[in-house]
């Protein structure tokens, strides 16, 4: 398992100056990488409305990492839908890289969170027909026209494959999810989320489908990851242990996020 | 670049896409060869009725009411309008026919239809005859091609100059020194009946109403001739049904008073005939010489028409069929999103706009239809082009007979390959599959991304 050699190298205890430097003592002196205000969303149910966010306020900075826990069904996944554009809150406002992004258009959101945010879901959600190379390559294909993809193909391809193999998957690159154990699903789905150098990166319950061992090392390379390149990380988790590794650890409860 | 990529992977990787290529491919390979078939027997109907009529025929109306017109002042008259080429007149009377049999000759009733009250053979043994006058019919007609024309060479004429001569050694013993007269027959009927050059017909009808001996009675007129060769238009109703005897002949056989039932008229090349048939029926009614006159799309207008119909009717039967592939494209595009709504969601998530998204499935109908199309023109237009070979295939193949030729008038089946009109047909067929796969690409655009996500 080539993994295993790769995966200390990524690991945190590597790196342990990016993390210093986001002590909370001086939290303002970094870029604010998203706002969130007030963001409430309510469901219809049948005749019923249950309103799942009532108010979540958040600010993320630069290079920070976030620990969101809180009961099943609390809206964990609806907030994350929210930070990454795929939903939009019934109210309340969401600012990303200073952008006000409550009153994009669709098409503008969807470049933004193109460009600027990498989401990784529990259950890996690669697409089954393609290989685990251009699955990680995948957004950056959508990010390019026929033509420009034509001209860059070459360099984009070389940084899926660097990111695949900074993954350990060097060797896996021809071959198909359904080829894939679970943990190297999930490390497609990591470099997939990552090719893009997206500022935010938004992971529902990464380890949440994996054994323990697996869970640890994908946790690792994903915080070694996000410190290297200073990416804001936003992790929903049920593990406690995970969730001391972050910076803050926040709760979902009752709609709104407290310390 | 990621509606194209995946657009082609999904038809690569799903092998209910190459079922709608397939099947797409054959609406239109099958529209394509029944409208080549359909246009071929159009167009050889036409060549056929045009070989075996002239481009303008007039009719004189002898009904014994008013004068009978001698030949010779129709043509007169016929010959000194404009945008004419040639004229000549023809004797025409339906008779029947018999193997002409001696003392001495008998048992040899080889002819099996000679029992004419038998509805089996009637049809057989009624020929019309027609009188003509081989010089001139041979200026107006395609007279002389089809005495070339007969393909077994112990049928041909002795000499195509002189249709109606006979060496007197092929004649049969008997009938040798009787000063006969001569018959061409059609090469099909001969083959058909096992007839011989040399051999001799008893050729009877009734008199008309107006002939030498009116007022008598029925009398049959009856009259041997000798079979001096066949002729062949390729036209199997006309060959089956028609002899020619010499102007001459015909008047001492019938026993008419009049010397032309109808005037065979060439016109020169590029006249408008519709108005030179107007022309000729007012100059012949100036001059009192009541005819009707009809070119020769109006003598066939029904069976050219009835052909045209079936062909329309064909077409819209299988375009209909095409369409109905069409929507099999359709089908399998919805069940496409419906199966693809997770990756639609994981799409999303990633960035893909969502016009990108429907893009995907729109180019997924577009490339189906394009290549099924264009693999159904493939094939359509190789076997349009070799129906032949392909007919003789499936026959031998699969011992059923596809193509009659006696049905059909045809020995071959006739295609007439419009590479237009086909590649119009593709042309729509791609347009209108792309038109109806606009709604299944509506909805993977529409389909909320969370909602997507969460699809189980
Ligand atoms: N589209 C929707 N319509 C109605 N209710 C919804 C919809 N989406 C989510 N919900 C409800 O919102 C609540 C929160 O769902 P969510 O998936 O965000 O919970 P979660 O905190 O992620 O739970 P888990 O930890 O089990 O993943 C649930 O009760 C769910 O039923
Ligand atoms: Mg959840």
């Amino acid at each position: 398992m080539s993994d295993l050699e790769d995966a200390p190298s990524l690991s945190a205890e590597d790196h342990p100056g990016v993390r210093g430097a986001a002590a909370p003592a001086e939290p303002d002196a970094r870029e604010e990488i998203l706002v969130a205000r007030g963001l409430t969303r309510r469901f219809r149910m049948g005749s019923s409305v249950v309103e799942i966010l009532r108010g979540a306020d958040l600010t993320l900075h630069k290079g920070e990492i976030v620990a969101i826990m809180g009961r099943s069904g609390s809206g964990k996944s609806t907030l994350l839908h929210q930070l990454g554009l795929l939903d939009r809150p019934d109210d309340g406002e969401l600012v990303i890289r200073g952008e006000q992004t409550t009153t994009l258009s669709r098409a503008e959101r969807c470049r933004l969170r193109n460009h600027e945010i990498g989401f990784v879901f529990q259950f890996y959600h690669l697409l089954p027909e393609l290989t685990a190379l251009q699955n990680a390559v995948m957004p950056l294909m959508i990010d390019h026209g026929v033509l420009a993809w034509l001209a860059r193909r070459g360099s984009h391809t070389r940084r899926a494959r660097e990111m695949l193999s900074e993954l350990g998957l060097r060797e896996r690159l021809t071959h198909k999810p359904s080829q894939l154990s679970g943990g190297e699903r999930q490390r497609v789905a990591l470099a997939r989320a990552l090719v893009g150098q997206p500022s935010l990166l938004l992971c529902d319950e990464p380890t949440g489908n994996l054994d323990e061992t697996t869970s640890e090392r994908i946790a690792d390379q994903l915080f070694g990851l996000a410190e290297r390149h200073g990416h804001t990380l936003v992790m929903v988790t049920h593990d406690a242990d995970l969730a001391a590794r972050a910076d803050r650890i926040l709760t979902l409860h009752d709609g709104v996020l407290t310390d | 670049m990621f509606v194209w990529f995946l657009a082609l992977r999904y038809l690569v990787a799903r092998p209910v896409s190459y079922l709608g290529i397939v099947a797409i491919g054959l609406g239109v390979g099958a529209l394509i060869v029944v409208l080549s078939v359909m246009n071929g027997f159009l167009e050889e109907t036409r060549d056929l009725v045009r070989g075996t009529t002239a481009d303008i025929v007039v009719f004189p109306i002898q009904d014994g009411t008013t004068r009978v017109v001698p030949r010779d002042e129709i043509l007169e008259v016929v010959n000194a309008q404009e945008g004419v080429a040639g004229a000549t007149g023809r004797l025409v009377r339906p008779a029947v026919y018999k193997l002409h049999t001696e003392q001495g000759d008998r048992g040899r009733m080889r002819l099996p239809d000679i029992n004419i009250s038998n509805s089996e053979n009637a049809g057989y043994s009624q020929v019309l005859v027609l009188g003509v006058d081989p010089d001139r019919e041979m200026a107006v007609s395609g007279f002389t091609d089809y005495l070339r024309d007969v393909r077994s060479p112990d049928l041909k004429v002795d000499d195509v100059r002189f249709p109606f001569r006979i060496h007197p050694g092929l004649v049969a013993g008997h009938l040798r020194n009787a000063g006969l007269p001569r018959i061409l027959v059609g090469e099909d009927l001969m083959l058909a009946m096992g007839l011989h050059k040399g051999e001799a017909l008893d050729i009877v009808t009734l008199p008309d109403e107006i002939s030498l001996e009116g007022g008598q009675g029925a009398k049959f007129a009856s009259d041997t001739f000798v079979i001096a060769g066949s002729f062949r238009t390729g036209h199997y109703d006309f060959d089956t049904g028609h002899m020619f005897v010499m102007t001459e002949a015909f008047l001492d056989w019938s026993g008419t008073a009049m010397d032309v039932s109808e005037v065979y008229i060439a016109a020169i090349e590029g006249t408008d005939l519709d108005a030179l048939r107007d022309r000729l029926d007012a100059a012949l009614d100036e001059k009192r010489m009541y005819a009707e006159v009809k070119t020769w799309r109006d003598r066939h207008a029904i069976m050219l028409g009835a052909v045209e119909n079936e062909r329309t009717i064909l077409a819209f039967v299988l375009g209909l069929f095409v369409l109905l592939t069409c929507t099999i494209t359709f089908m399998m595009l919805v069940m496409m999103v419906q199966e693809k709504v997770r990756d639609i969601g994981i799409l999303s998530a990633m960035g893909a706009p969502s016009v990108g998204i429907g893009r995907i499935f729109a180019v997924c109908g577009a490339l189906i239809s394009a290549v099924g199309g264009l693999f159904g023109l493939g094939v359509g237009t190789w076997v349009a082009l070799n129906a032949n070979p392909v007919k003789d295939w499936i026959e031998t193949t699969f011992g059923i007979e596809i193509f009659r030729k006696n049905v059909y008038a045809f020995t071959d089946i006739p295609t007439s390959v419009h590479h237009q009109l086909n590649a119009g047909i593709v042309a729509l067929t791609v347009v209108f599959s792309i038109l109806i796969c606009l709604y299944p690409a509506w909805r993977a655009a529409r389909l909320d991304p969370v909602a997507a996500l969460r699809h189980e």
